[in-house]
């Protein structure tokens, strides 16, 4: 699987001040394979969360200008869990926004977990998960 | 990762008694998980006996054997700092039986998610207990519990304990009550599953024919685990414009060299307009 802009992403970017937002992520069970046509509100995705596992608020979101790419970046703090334990693992993890009903939450991208660059799955026992984010963000446009 | 830490045992008991004591296992420390292991016999036409819940413990399975007269049941409980004060702990039986057991202590478990699943088996008269399983470990490095209650006439020890896949096992007891009804007996090991292959199968043998109730139990190491998010780069579709110029628009000049019609003229009569006619009237006279 590859990383997924679902087809919402643009509107969603477009009719929304990204900065005031609440951005959340879910963690996805590795049997889900994303629909970007079809799929437009958490709703749609809800069935595929990672079991025990919880949706978190991204914290520290800041936008950057990057001159040398040529693109606006969307950058996040990592990602930690509390001890959790996800007996079916996690291998990717997705962004909306975040309304506070799954129905109009709108997704924004499906991303990998990565382990040495290469999809894996990750199964946290009694432990935590960190989910360390790229120094280009989350995603770039 | 979860490891075993110490075992502390209680031999099946000389008379039909309700209450086991177990000491402390060695070295128990707050968030080591406890994992009791108890087994009964009871006496021939006795009232068959069960082995309760203790305050705190949470079963994690029983099973009956040898006409339900043997019982081997499996109870859990994080240690606290109440129980690390403890001296030891005390099961009890709603009727009076043969009652032994013991503790094994596991430090480092996954927090709140020590126990990971348990099997439970029974069989007749065996010499070498192989049972078929289907525990599949969630991590790498889970601990495995074995245990075996055996009765028969004879004392029975149990040895060579085997799995599929292959775990290296280590013997943690092994004990036997000699002169009580079957001469009960319970032997534990435990060893470390280094892969995440399904445990099809564990077993043991015995040195007499014996019945058996046995159990494998799986304990959960505890695994943090650290990701990296790939980024999504969303490349934007620019799309020319399709552009109109904004211009006053020339009207073309036709230059087209018009017809003209001759007139076709008509010479009028020039009408006799002579003021100085003569008012004369003339008078046609005859030729």
């Amino acid at each position: 699987m590859a990383n997924v802009k679902y087809n919402n992403f643009g509107a969603a970017i477009a009719k929304n001040d990204m900065d005031l937002v609440t951005i959340k992520a879910i963690f996805f069970d590795p049997s889900y394979t994303p629909n970007p046509d079809t799929e437009v509100y958490l709703s749609d995705v809800l069935s595929n969360r990672a079991s025990g596992t919880t949706d978190l608020t991204v914290s520290s979101f800041t936008i950057t200008t990057d001159n040398t790419d040529n693109r606006t970046e969307f950058d996040i703090a990592d990602l930690v869990t509390g001890v959790i334990t996800v007996a079916g693992g996690t291998n990717a993890v997705g962004f909306y926004i975040d309304t506070g009903t799954a129905a109009t939450s709108e997704m924004l991208t499906y991303n990998e977990l990565l382990l040495g660059g290469t999809q894996t799955t990750f199964t946290p026992v009694g432990g935590t998960l960190t989910a360390t984010i790229n120094t280009n963000g989350i995603f770039s446009i | 990762m979860a490891d075993f830490r110490s075992i502390a045992t209680t031999n099946f008991a000389t008379s039909e008694v309700s209450s086991l004591v177990i000491t402390k296992p060695a070295g128990l420390a707050v968030g080591d998980l406890m994992v009791a292991i108890l087994s009964k016999s009871d006496a021939i036409n006795s009232q068959d006996s069960d082995i309760n819940t203790a305050s705190g413990w949470t079963l994690r399975g029983e099973t009956k054997f040898n006409d339900s007269d043997g019982e081997l049941n499996i109870q859990t409980k994080v240690a606290a700092s109440g129980d690390v004060a403890a001296g030891n702990f005390t099961f009890t039986t709603d009727n009076p039986c043969f009652v032994g057991g013991a503790i094994v202590a596991v430090s480092d478990p996954a927090s709140g998610g020590e126990f990971q699943s348990i099997e439970m088996d029974s069989t007749g008269s065996v010499t070498v207990l192989s049972n078929t399983s289907a525990l599949t470990p969630l991590v790498a490095n889970t601990l495995i519990i074995v245990a075996i209650a055996s009765q028969t006439g004879s004392d029975t020890t149990t040895s060579t304990f085997t799995s599929t896949p292959s775990i290296t096992f280590t013997e943690r007891a092994d004990f036997v009550r000699d002169s009580v009804q079957d001469d009960p007996s319970l032997a534990i090991a435990t060893g470390v599953h280094t892969g995440t292959a399904e445990i099809t199968a564990y077993g043991a043998t015995l040195s007499n024919a014996a019945l058996t109730a046995s159990s494998l139990i799986l304990i959960n190491p505890q695994v943090n685990a650290t990701a990296a998010v790939s980024p999504m780069d969303v490349p934007p579709a620019i799309n020319g414009a399709v552009a109109t110029n904004d211009v006053s628009l020339d009207v073309g000049h036709m230059d087209t060299e018009p017809v003209v019609n001759g007139l076709i003229s008509k010479k009028t009569p020039t009408p006799w307009r002579n003021p100085d006619k003569p008012s004369t009237d003339w008078d046609n006279l005859p030729k």
